[in-house]
């Protein structure tokens, strides 16, 4: 069972020139989860990003130049591995995800592997026109038969994970677009994780380019399509297996 | 035209398509260049299947002889590939002069902390490393 006090949980924020915003993203998940340390992936910003995280209170890891959220991630996977965490929480630096619903996302652990904070399950004012929409809707359609839970937001950065998922994604988590959110709910179905979803609200982008932005356009279904069948051919065998 | 060469044709498309899917799963692929390689392949294959689909394209292009527009379409895309390839080396050399640096300019630090706080003996954890690093191929 995970709450504050006796588990170790750690939040994941991957930031890439997110100076505006990192200091008020800090802010929110220390007062929201104080119990949780909080690690700042630097994917090789140009800006102050990791100087003012730093000061804010959080651990800062600088990678040394450029690699994509899905290089920051497994960043912080491999760190929550090493350093036996119960558990991460992926929160992005743009100030997208509301650090309020963070113990809500992990209390939802206690019955899966991988909770999703989803933006259209009902909460939240998030604003997306037309033919995006209705493309995120059949990816959103897509992935839930794939995963087998219902997934009302298939490129939501906002999740948690137990220890389970920690083991396979410190070793598996791709660096491509759309690949740190569909390729990673491919690769945990292979490897026989549960996914849940919870509802989140979420803001509108505080400031600079958002982190996760459901698609770019309609014609992404296909690089969506692409990257998902990708994901299921290839072998994510871990080595040493899939803890029981 | 013999009919041969379109079975050769046929089979290279599909070997190459099954290549592919093996160096996908193996995770040695990344995700662009298996797409280039697939629509290839069974642009091969495709062509060895259907051969009047690259007589009517040449015809249309002005070709004499069908096979040198399959010929010159495999160079441009050969060479368009090796372009891609050339551009990704590039990158991940200079990814790998940043990471080299990095490593020499935390040996240093290191060095300054085991003297600083009399700890693990510097001269053994260097030997080690230079021991793997001489072991890369090049």
């Amino acid at each position: 069972m995970l709450r504050a006090t006796d588990s170790k949980v750690l939040v994941v924020v991957p930031a890439f020139n997110e100076a505006d915003t990192i200091v008020g993203v800090i802010a929110g998940i220390r007062f929201y989860a104080p119990f949780a340390d909080v690690l700042v992936v630097d994917d090789g910003s140009t800006d102050t990003t990791a100087l003012l995280a730093q000061r804010a209170g959080a651990l800062v890891a600088q990678l040394p130049f450029n690699m994509g959220v899905g290089g920051a991630m497994r960043t912080g996977y491999r760190h929550a591995e090493r350093n036996g965490y119960d558990a991460v929480i992926q929160v992005d630096g743009d100030g997208q995800h509301d650090p309020r619903c963070i113990p809500l996302l992990i209390d939802s652990l206690s019955g899966c592997d991988i909770v999703i904070g989803a933006r259209f399950a009902g909460e939240g004012e998030y604003h997306v026109n037309g033919a995006r929409r209705a493309a995120m809707v059949v990816l959103a359609h897509g992935m839930s038969r794939l995963v087998g839970t219902r997934l009302d937001d298939a490129t939501s950065g906002f999740r948690a994970t137990n220890r389970r998922a920690i083991r396979v994604f410190a070793q598996h988590y791709p660096v491509e677009y759309l690949g740190d959110t569909l390729e990673t709910l491919v690769i945990a179905r292979k490897s026989g994780l549960s996914v849940c979803q919870v509802p989140v609200a979420m803001h509108r982008r505080l400031g600079g380019r958002a982190t996760h932005h459901g698609l770019r356009a309609a014609g992404d279904l296909m690089r969506a399509g692409s990257v998902v069948i990708m994901g299921l051919l290839r072998d994510w065998s871990l080595d040493g297996g899939v803890a029981p | 035209m013999t009919t041969g060469v379109y079975w050769v044709g046929l089979a290279a498309g599909l070997t190459l398509v099954l290549l592919v899917f093996e160096m996908v799963r193996r995770r040695y692929l990344r995700g662009r260049f298996a797409v280039i390689w697939v629509v290839l392949g069974s642009g091969a294959a495709l062509v060895a299947l259907f051969p009047r689909l690259l007589e009517t394209a040449a015809d249309l292009v002005g070709v004499k002889i069908p096979l040198n527009l399959l010929l010159f379409a495999t160079s441009v895309a050969i060479a368009i590939l090796v372009i891609q390839l050339s551009a990704e080396a590039g990158r991940a050399h200079a990814q790998i002069r940043v990471l080299a640096e990095e490593v020499a300019l935390f040996k240093l630090r290191l060095q300054a902390l085991e003297s600083a706080t009399a700890s693990v003996p510097p001269e053994l954890a260097d030997a080690r490393l230079s021991h793997h690093a001489g072991q890369i191929d090049h």
